[in-house]
């Protein structure tokens, strides 16, 4: 079992930097998403810590082990493949089988260790079955299986859900953090998609261009977003922002965007702001941090609803304030209809403040939750 | 009354007009392969009828059934002819010959020009297509001299050599087709399955490219089962003659043709690689869809 320690990772193709100068701390027996936009290097490094690719700068540890030279048959990884990768001449059970008979195990010891993964990940009655006759879903699960009946020290899954149907999704979601839970595995899971990255993860690395934005836990992220990138990025639906600028009147800081829009920014959040009037801002707000409030004279905003969209659960309400957008969740039983005048009262301490120019949060998070590749190099 | 657009006696009627076009359009194709094809089918026809009849009047109704045009297979036709079945075994060794050294030359180059990144990559694919590109014919000359001084001269093995060297490049581009068709995420899957990289080729790539080494072989076998004009030039003594030169000798056999003879061993000449094409034209077929079927 290993905790895993990038430390400086930079990866080049010829011209092309795929992952940037990251690292990373990920502790033994979690989760950890690397979560980012296609191309964002999630997936290079994740084939960096299986062996296949080397890094171009920095090192990786396994432990105390640096494992940079280390070939990927030596490491001692499961990895599951986007694709799943399962070899299409071999039945469930060899493609199973593969990685014990490589260890040159007696056969009777090959047979007990694929039926007892088999039996974790509940395939039992698939397994004479070749690849082609096998869904997506249950080939997913030998794929699963083929990485785990090593007991490795690190599983790495690569887009595990983003070829199954919603359902499935949903499902296997919960299948594999039942079986991460109950094998206490290190994983690192590669996803494009925040709700598979904060649902499944313990903690979640954002990535963008290659560059490390934050890394937290879930709660964090959403709660304390390090910049414009990683709020807009996380939360369904996504936060609203709005772009405006700080106005000072009797001492109190507001936040004023358009003629419309006045809000009083909390002591709290102002803190961390140049006291210098003028300032253009983007504040962030996610619309599960709007309330509709009947009281419009002492609502601090007014808006007109201007599309209702129905999402089974709750209600998404947009409201238009000249060209910016405002979206407010409401339970779905909230009688509502389009062109009707609400007040909307924001919950203060949900206020994000934002640098239009560096894209970096204000009223950023505490102190050792912004991404460590913002230190110097060691 | 309603206007009614397509009643139900309408909807019959085009219906059956819809069916019999399809049918005359079927009859059509037909119709003109079976004309495409018929010269094919009268010459194969003519060959069949003549090596087992003694004569054929107006040069098509046989007369005379006979199995004497087959004395080929238990004496000498002539006192030029050598034994038929040590031909045979030459034909066979060239063919067989050919089809093992193009699948252990071609499948490994292949493998090597589809998968690994190295300086003369290019260079390399390019020249073994310029060299394909090259009508073997030229080389004649060229050929006859390096055997020579090679002492390869009469020997099955110097037209092996010739003839291999000249397919190769095919054979390559054939392969590297078949492996750029197997998916990086499966040799990786086999690295990281605690495999190495020749284990992973052996165990895990190789199987995938069956049918590519399978086509590879019949490609070969039949190139070389039908060479004719390496050995000819090349294969002069009797002893290492292949079918090929036997039947060409007995064209060319002075004073008059035996149409019986040169029926019958042609038809002998033809027969194996007609088996040999109705039992592996499965295997041939995935070539021209130029890859893997997906499993």
């Amino acid at each position: 079992m290993a905790n895993v320690r990038l430390k400086n990772i930079t990866k080049r193709f010829g011209s092309v930097t795929a992952v940037n100068n990251v690292c990373l701390d990920i502790p033994h027996g979690k989760v950890t998403a690397l979560l980012g936009p296609s191309g964002c290097g999630k997936t290079t490094i994740l084939l960096m810590l299986a062996g296949i690719y080397k890094p171009t700068e920095g090192e990786i540890y396994f432990d105390d082990l640096q494992v940079n030279g280390i070939p990927p048959q030596l490491r001692n990884v499961g990895l599951v493949f986007q694709s799943y990768a399962l070899y299409p001449h071999m039945t469930a059970f060899e493609n199973i089988a593969f990685p014990l008979k490589l260890k040159k195990l007696p056969k009777a010891e090959i047979q007990k260790g694929v039926e007892e993964i088999a039996e974790v990940v509940q395939i039992g009655d698939l397994l004479d079955r070749k690849p082609g006759q096998m869904s997506g879903g249950q080939q997913q699960r030998v794929a699963l299986c083929r990485a785990l009946v090593k007991k490795p020290d690190l599983l790495l899954l690569d887009e595990p859900l983003s070829n199954l149907d919603a359902r499935l999704r949903l499902e296997t979601r919960a299948e594999i953090k039942r079986i991460q839970q109950e094998l206490g595995i290190t994983t690192i899971l590669v996803t494009h998609d925040q709700v598979e990255a904060v649902t499944m993860a313990d903690q979640v690395a954002v990535l963008k261009a290659g560059v490390l934005q934050q890394y937290g836990t879930p709660k964090e992220l959403l709660e304390q977003p390090a910049n414009l990138f990683v709020a807009s990025f996380l939360g369904d639906p996504p936060m609203n922002l709005l772009q405006g600028e700080l106005e000072y009147q009797e001492g109190r800081c507001y936040f004023r965007s358009g003629r419309s829009l006045r809000l009083p920014v909390p002591p709290l959040a102002a803190k961390g702001l140049q006291k210098s009037p003028g300032q253009k801002l983007i504040l962030g707000i996610r619309p599960e941090h709007l309330t509709i409030t009947w009281e419009r004279g002492r609502a601090p905003w007014r808006g007109k609803v201007f599309l209702v969209e129905f999402l089974g659960r709750d209600k998404l309400l947009d409201f238009r304030f000249g060209d910016q957008s405002l979206r407010v969740l409401v339970p779905a039983t909230f009688p509502v209809e389009r062109g009707e005048v609400l007040g909307i009262e924001p919950q203060v301490e949900h206020l994000h403040i934002f640098d239009p120019q560096t894209g970096l949060a204000l009223t950023g998070p505490p102190e050792g939750l912004r991404a460590c590749s913002d230190h110097e190099p060691a | 009354m309603a206007k009614e657009p397509l009643s139900q006696a309408a909807l019959g009627r085009a219906a059956k007009r819809e069916r019999r076009r399809e049918r005359l359009l079927t009859w059509g194709i037909y119709a003109f392969l079976v004309l495409a094809s018929l010269p094919l089918l009268c010459g194969y026809g003519w060959l069949v009828l003549n090596s087992f009849s003694d004569k054929l009047v107006y040069g098509v109704i046989p007369q005379r059934w006979t199995l004497k045009n087959f004395r080929f297979l238990w004496e000498l036709p002539g006192r030029y002819y050598p034994d038929l079945w040590r031909t045979t075994w030459n034909t066979l060794l060239l063919a067989c010959g050919m089809t093992v050294l193009m699948i252990l030359i071609a499948t490994p180059t292949a493998y090597v020009i589809a998968r690994l990144k190295f300086r003369a990559r290019g260079f390399l694919l390019a020249s073994t297509l310029i060299l394909h590109s090259f009508p073997g014919i030229t080389l004649l000359i060229a050929l006859y001299y390096v055997l020579r001084s090679l002492g390869l001269l009469n020997s099955i093995v110097g037209v092996l050599l010739v003839k291999t060297g000249l397919m190769l490049p095919l054979g390559i581009w054939i392969m590297k087709g078949f492996f750029d068709g197997v998916p990086w995420d499966l040799e990786m899957a086999g690295l990281v399955d605690g495999a190495s990289r020749l284990k992973t080729l052996w165990k895990i790539v190789l199987p995938q490219v069956k049918p590519g080494i399978a086509a590879l072989a019949i490609f070969s076998f039949l190139n070389g089962w039908s060479e004719y004009i390496f050995v000819i030039t090349f294969l002069q003594n009797k002893e290492s003659w292949t079918l090929s030169s036997y039947v060409n000798s007995i064209v060319g056999d002075f004073q008059f043709l035996d149409y019986g003879l040169l029926a019958a061993t042609a038809l002998f000449y033809i027969l194996p690689v007609l088996l040999f094409f109705l039992f592996t034209q499965k295997y041939l077929m995935q070539v021209s869809i130029g890859g893997r079927k997906g499993g």
